[in-house]
């Protein structure tokens, strides 16, 4: 069951290396992976980046911590020569009065210089200072709205408190309000019941005392004229009685002849009619002065006859009259007190109202007063640009290398990767080829030292390394990257050339197999490629790493190419050394493995 | 004859990290006289691989000695003595065959001119005159054996190593092989020859070694073996290691 599968199963165990390999590639990788992950930090990440500082304003404190390089003398333009040279990722430029502008509301601008090389690095140089200038800018908007917000806070507690007051002040007007209504009642009170009453009721009692007063003066005049009528008319009806007078039965005979007789109109009848309408009229003025006579008769019956009733009915008339005068007085009182009542709660209002209007001016005034301070200080903030508020501080950001395509920077690494890989695969693949077909072993066994067959198989692969750094050259020229070469780039791709082919001359010499040897070049150019700053920046990694990948084969060839196609710098002395030195060690390393074991069994 | 090789108590062992020591040859003495063919019999595991890396220079013996024309065969000064010609196609293939003579030829730093020459020589000693430029992975299984040959021999050494030349050919190609080698043997080139073909070692080889485990079992040759241990040199081969 399963034969293939369990025929490589068994090939695969068998083939210790192969095991070996399989299991370690994963794990190492995996451990220089998560150790390049581990350094990720963003603090370590940003404190390995090296950022000139250069700042003209003593003033002026960085509000973040970075390792920061500074000199003391022309920190502008050395600053910027390292960038440009690839010496350092950025620099950061502080202008003369940057403080004093931003406090004066003007705006100011740092400077940013960013080595666009290197891509990853200069982006998260550009975030990081990018964001420290969003902090300061929010800090500064923070401190301004602060100062604002301060004085509309005490404005508005101020307000808060007029408000209370002017509520006070409605609720004590409302009262007053109410107050003057209830007064207006008192007085409203006070001008009909009682008081008009009271005073009616005294007008009255004047009037009433006034009418007995005429009573009592014609009831005295009365009795003054009694005697003298009561003499009057007994004379005069002594005269009557004795004159006779008019029978009454008469002229109803009288009357009853002129009936019959006169029933037509006559000269007669009109003389009878003349008479009996005279006649008529006699008696009516008869009747009348009888009647008078004897009302003047009744009346001296009722009046007199004796004085006494007279003085009771005087007397009478100043009882009512002095009962008159009391209930008027009586009535003023109450009126007077009413009023005077009055007048205390209507002074009292007053001056209620009087400490209210005051008490609320002096609340208008404090008011009037914040509001001054506020309108002063908004006319000093509006007086400023609203930008230079919410962004006082500007970033200004310059390129080293602006012209420059992505590609120009990219390239230099990427042709080393492919070489890596090229130079490692075909290295190790020779080395293993002529092992497994003995003609290594065969060679060995001529006068030729095994050495000189390293020395010419590295020369071979070292020229082909050339060529091919050459043809990815001219690629990447043909879609753009214009470099600027020179005798120093072909001997740093001769430099990058040698020393990946000995390294793979050195995994041949260690692989017994194809498998092997792909494997070991998987376990040795893949971290190299990670390690190499393309995928992963160096400030990015930790110490450790970071030591190890500047140190990696891979990285010293691209840090010589970049110096010399990007920077302009030429090849570093010591990369060039160690790059040597790495080559020689592994081409000893592997005569000494090739000497030892040149066949495959 | 003079003796060209001269083994004396060779022994080696082998200490591995891993495991016990594993003595490979134990005192191993003989001679081979110069132009003779020498036949190397033994099992597998014997020990005939190991005693040609270790004449052929490539492995120091743990004790003892031996020389090829009085040179130590720790000698760097071996290396042109001897030739060896593997029991694998031992060749660059995509070479072509005059290039691969011309390279293994160069390694023994001879001169331009006379490689040329002694290549034209070989090829026509061994038949691959026809096939001089035809690349060697297109020859066919004899005809890279003897390429094979002939690149042991590109340097005209004094004693050649024949490791199991014959095997895995057809046998028109193992004939067309032996009168190679019986034309090189007429030509007094000294020959070590190991090879489980009996038969071929029997018309072959003038004289014959059995080891086994390591230790010198009998030198005669082929007709003293028949006639001491059987009929055929198999018969004799057998009742000679048969017992274990």
């Amino acid at each position: 069951m399963l034969p293939v599968f369990r025929k490589d199963l068994r090939l695969f165990f068998r083939e210790r290396k192969n095991l070996v390999l399989s299991v370690a590639t994963p794990v190492f990788i995996m451990l220089v992976l998560g150790n390049l992950a581990l350094g990720a930090q963003k603090e370590q990440y940003l404190d390995n980046i090296r950022l000139g500082y250069c700042s003209k304003d003593p003033s002026f404190t960085l509000p973040f911590e970075l390792d920061l390089v500074t000199f003391p003398d022309e920190c502008e333009a050395r600053t910027y020569f390292m960038v440009k040279r690839g010496e350092l990722r950025g620099a950061l430029y502080v202008p003369e009065r940057f403080t004093e502008d931003i406090a004066a509301g003007s705006g100011a601008s740092l400077i940013l210089v960013l080595d666009n090389a290197k891509g990853q690095v200069a982006f998260t140089l550009r975030t990081a200072i990018e964001s420290a200038v969003s902090g300061m800018n929010e800090k500064i908007g923070v401190a301004f709205i602060e100062a604002a917000w301060e004085r509309l806070s005490l404005l508005n507690s101020r307000l808060k408190e007029v408000v209370g007051v002017l509520a006070l002040s409605r609720s004590a007007v409302e009262d007053i309000h109410l107050r003057a209504l209830s007064l207006n009642d008192s007085l409203s009170a006070l001008d009909f019941p009682p008081g008009k009453e009271a005073l009616r009721q005294a007008n009255d009692s004047l009037a009433a005392a006034r009418a007995e007063a005429e009573r009592m003066a014609m009831l005295r005049e009365t009795a003054r004229n009694l005697s003298a009528m009561r003499v009057l008319i007994a004379n005069l009806s002594e005269q009557g009685l004795a004159a006779g007078g008019i029978p009454a039965g008469e002229l109803a005979l009288l009357k009853e002849e002129y009936a019959m007789r006169c029933g037509n109109a006559s000269a007669e009848c009109e003389a009878l009619n003349r008479s009996v309408a005279l006649l008529e009229e006699a008696l009516a003025r008869q009747e009348e002065a009888r009647a008078r006579l004897a009302e003047q008769l009744a009346l001296l019956a009722q009046a007199g006859g004796t004085d006494i009733v007279l003085q009771e009915g005087i007397d009478a008339s100043e009882g009512a009259l002095r009962n008159l005068s009391e209930v008027s007085l009586s009535a003023a009182e109450t009126v007077l007190a009413e009023a005077e009542r009055l007048q205390g709660e209507v002074r009292r209002y007053l001056l209620e109202l009087d400490e209210l209007v005051v008490n609320t001016t002096g609340e208008i005034i404090s008011l009037q007063d914040e509001l001054n301070l506020t309108t002063q200080l908004l006319d000093e903030y509006t007086a400023r640009s609203p930008r230079n508020i919410v962004r006082a501080v500007s970033l200004e950001q310059l390129e080293t290398f602006p012209d420059r395509l992505q590609l120009e920077f990219l390239a230099p690494n990427q042709m080393l990767q492919v070489l890596l890989f090229l130079s490692l695969l075909l290295g190790s693949m020779a080395v293993v080829e002529e092992r497994r077909s003995m003609t290594m072993f065969r060679t060995l066994l001529s006068p030729m030292p095994i050495a000189r067959f390293l020395v010419e198989k590295l020369l071979f692969l070292t020229l082909l390394g050339t060529a091919q750094l050459a043809i990815m050259l001219a690629v990447v020229w043909l879609q753009g990257a214009k470099y600027a070469l020179s005798g120093e780039t072909l001997l740093a791709a001769t430099l990058a050339a040698v020393l990946f082919s000995s390294l793979g001359l050195l995994l041949g010499s260690l692989a017994r197999s194809e498998n092997t040897a792909l494997l070991s070049v998987l376990v040795l150019a893949i971290p190299m490629l990670f390690l190499s700053g393309l995928l992963f920046p160096f400030e990015a990694m930790s110490p450790v790493m970071a030591s190890v990948s500047r140190w990696s084969p891979l990285t010293m060839s691209i840090t010589n190419a970049e110096r010399l196609l990007i920077y302009h710098t030429g090849v570093e002395p010591a990369v060039a050394i160690i790059q040597l030195a790495v080559a020689v060690g592994s081409s000893l390393l592997a005569a000494v493995v090739l000497s030892r074991s040149p066949s495959p069994d | 004859m003079q003796d060209l090789l001269v083994v004396n108590s060779l022994t080696k062992e082998f200490r591995p990290l891993l495991g016990r020591p594993f003595r490979a040859l134990d005192g191993l003495s003989f001679t081979i006289r110069e132009g003779e063919v020498f036949g190397l019999l033994g099992p597998n595991g014997a020990g005939k691989s190991t005693l040609i890396r270790m004449l052929a220079g490539y492995l120091r013996p743990t004790s003892g000695s031996a020389t090829v024309d009085g040179v130590s065969i720790t000698d760097r000064e071996l290396k042109p003595l001897v030739g060896w010609a593997p029991q694998e196609d031992s060749f660059y293939s995509r070479l072509t065959v005059r290039e691969n003579l011309r390279y293994f030829g160069s390694l023994y730093g001879l001169p331009r001119a006379s490689l040329d020459g002694r290549a034209a020589e070989l090829l026509t000693l061994l038949g691959l005159t026809e096939k001089a430029d035809a690349r060697a992975h297109a020859l066919s299984g004899g005809m890279k054996k003897r390429l094979n040959l002939a690149i042991a021999l590109v340097h005209s050494p004094r004693i050649v190593y024949l490791d199991e030349p014959t095997v895995g050919v057809d046998p028109i190609s193992r004939h067309g092989l032996w009168e190679v080698i019986e034309r090189l043997r007429d030509q007094k080139v000294t020959i070590l020859y190991t090879s489980h073909y009996l038969e071929e070692v029997d018309r072959l080889c003038d004289r014959i070694a059995v080891i086994q485990r390591g230790k010198l079992v009998t030198i005669d040759t082929p007709k003293g073996l028949k006639k001491k241990h059987g009929r055929t040199l198999e018969e004799a081969f057998v009742a000679l290691l048969g017992g274990g």
